[in-house]
């Protein structure tokens, strides 16, 4: 069963999406489901929609909600980092105060895993998460982009490799008024992002993103980490926001625990990765840790027993 | 604005309502395009429904059975079960409006889906963004941007199948997976065997936009579509903006699309 709801927000009001759970359960667990950049909270191959109701089957309370002035929350927006930040705290805390829920989970793809990890350093612990699922998490501020601003991602290092090192060298420059409109088209992009500097909105998102390693090593909750094998996002992770542990997660007393899905990709876009992805999101609720831990066993042991023949691997 | 579900029990459909249900000058549906294409576009297209309510239209936008917040999983999609239910948005709107022009709008298959619901249901308009015009290769695109992902994210050499393969499932009887979509075999028989673009555009007026590059797609219209009096073709200097996720506004297509609204509607040239 879904219930449309409005979160207020400032003076805007987000549209929401609340899937309740057909099962009864001593405590009300809910699941924030925070989409990625420039979307909408049904996601790519429907994949936030399917999660919810696979959720709220097993006992969950699910939110999934625009943000204002986007989709479908009323009014038109051009909207922020700081804002969707101020959404994702305002859709935690009606969810725990409006459902009256005790534990209340965050789940976020990409930019969602993002606003997911910040809202759980909010002060205000009504807005707090008390667990984390984080899929693909967009954690490297060298690899974010605006492109409303027309700042395309164009990598000049990439560019003159491509260029110069692979490939025939000759060839190209024979074939080049062939390739012509493409070099000026990026040439174009590289000229106006240095004569229009830096976006200040993109430095806000760089700064926002490049908070994420620091938060990551100083939130002490549980928190899952779930990454495509062949997604571009891990590497950039694991070579480039941690390196060598270096923000010594694995140090920590309650360690971050890792699903990586063979040969999965950034939105996990088959229907076997996306049933490797619920899985693995429902096998560690079941395992929750700590104080959550009685509340969401029994529903996600429920789960599991509605779904005998769910394959995970 | 108005969100919430409405059509038959079995077959929930969810639709928002941008605009006033009373006095509003006319009503637009809006038919999304397919697959992640509706998700590409639908931040813009939600932004362009607003500034058409801010002018007076009430737009109805809606979800097909077993796309995004309606009922149903996206096995149950087909091209038969979309055209019934932009009938059934139609007359949801109609019941919201009453007695006030209201017509069609589409974006590439969404474009398909008003010319075809327009045969079925009255419109006294359509107004048509690139349209795909014919859904067989638009099926093959379709089934090879699963053989591009495959062969980014595996080397290409083990990549073992091929369109044909996907072709020889659905004529099996199987579905088969598009990136996390489950296209099903009436999908596919749909849009290869059963569905053609109209002769005709079946409404008073129509507009039809589309990019130079789709000229040959275009030039293959029906004589009714490009030299009738009811259709106009009008070509628009957009990028393909359904192609990626960036939140450029087609400024192009909805400039184009409001001052031939504001003159079919209000100053009566095209009388409704």
């Amino acid at each position: 069963m879904t219930e449309l709801v409005n979160i207020p927000v400032d003076s805007w009001m987000l549209h929401g999406i609340v899937h309740c759970p057909g099962l009864s359960s001593g405590k009300r667990v809910g699941v924030v489901v925070y989409h990625e950049n420039y979307n909408t909270k049904f996601g790519t191959h429907r994949l936030f929609r399917v999660l919810s109701d696979r959720l709220a089957s097993a006992g969950f309370y699910v939110l999934r909600y625009d943000d204002r002035g986007m989709c479908d929350s009323p009014g038109i927006h051009d909207l922020t980092i700081a804002d969707r930040l101020a959404d994702a705290r305002a859709a935690a805390k009606f969810f725990r105060e409006v459902y009256k829920l005790d534990v209340v989970i965050g789940w976020g793809l990409c930019l969602g895993a993002t606003l997911a990890l910040h809202t759980s350093a909010s002060p205000d612990p009504h807005e707090q998460l008390d667990a984390l699922v984080l899929c693909s998490i967009l954690a490297d501020p060298g690899i974010v982009s605006l492109p409303q601003f027309g700042y395309e991602r164009v990598e000049v290092s990439k560019l003159a490799h491509e260029f110069f090192l692979r490939g025939n060298l000759l060839r190209k420059l024979l074939n080049a008024p062939r390739s012509f409109k493409f070099w000026i088209q990026k040439l174009e992009v590289i000229a106006r992002r240095h004569l229009q500097g830096t976006p200040k909105e993109l430095g806000r998102m760089k700064a926002t993103i490049g908070r994420v390693g620091g938060l990551l090593a100083a939130y002490d909750g549980p928190c899952l980490m779930i990454f495509g094998e062949k997604d571009s996002y891990l590497t950039d992770f694991t070579e480039r926001v941690n390196p060598g542990d270096r923000l010594k997660l694995k140090e920590k007393p309650n360690p971050p625990e890792w699903v990586l899905i063979e040969d999965g990709d950034h939105t996990f876009s088959s229907r076997e990765k996306t049933e490797q992805l619920f899985q693995a999101t429902l096998n560690w609720l079941e395992r929750l840790p700590s104080r959550e831990q009685s509340a969401v066993a029994n529903i996600a042991s429920n789960f599991q027993a509605e779904q005998p023949s769910a394959a995970a691997d | 604005m108005k969100v919430q579900y409405f059509g038959d029990r079995g077959r929930r459909l969810f639709g928002i309502l941008d605009g006033p249900s009373h006095g509003a000058r006319a009503g637009l549906v809006f038919c999304p395009p397919f697959g992640e294409e509706m998700l590409t576009t639908y931040a813009r297209l939600a932004r362009w429904s607003k500034q058409l309510a801010d002018s007076g239209i009430a737009v109805l936008r809606f979800h097909p059975f077993g796309t995004g917040e309606s009922g149903g999983s996206f096995a149950d999609f087909h091209v038969e079960g979309a055209l019934q239910d932009t009938a059934t948005a139609i007359r949801y709107l109609r019941h919201q409006i009453g007695a006030k022009p209201l017509g069609l709008f589409g974006l590439r298959f969404g474009g398909f889906l008003a010319a075809q619901t327009a045969i079925r249901v009255s419109a006294d308009f359509l107004l048509l963004w690139s349209p795909v015009v014919k859904l067989r290769p638009y099926l093959r695109e379709l089934l090879r941007t699963r053989l591009t992902a495959e062969a980014v994210h595996l080397r290409a050499a083990q990549v073992t199948f091929s369109t044909q393969n996907m072709v020889d499932d659905f004529e099996a009887g199987h579905s088969v997976d598009i990136l996390g979509y489950e296209f099903s075999p009436a999908l596919y028989h749909h849009m290869t065997k059963e569905f053609s673009w109209p002769e005709a555009p079946n409404a008073r007026n129509a507009l039809l936009l589309h990019r130079s590059s789709e000229r040959p797609s275009v030039a293959s219209l029906p004589q009714e579509w490009t030299t009738g009096e009811t259709a106009e073709l009008k070509v628009v200097a957009d990028l393909p903006f359904w192609e990626n996720y960036s939140s450029v506004f087609p400024q192009g297509f909805a400039d184009s699309s409001q001052s031939w609204l504001d003159q079919t509607l209000t100053h009566g040239n095209r009388e409704v």
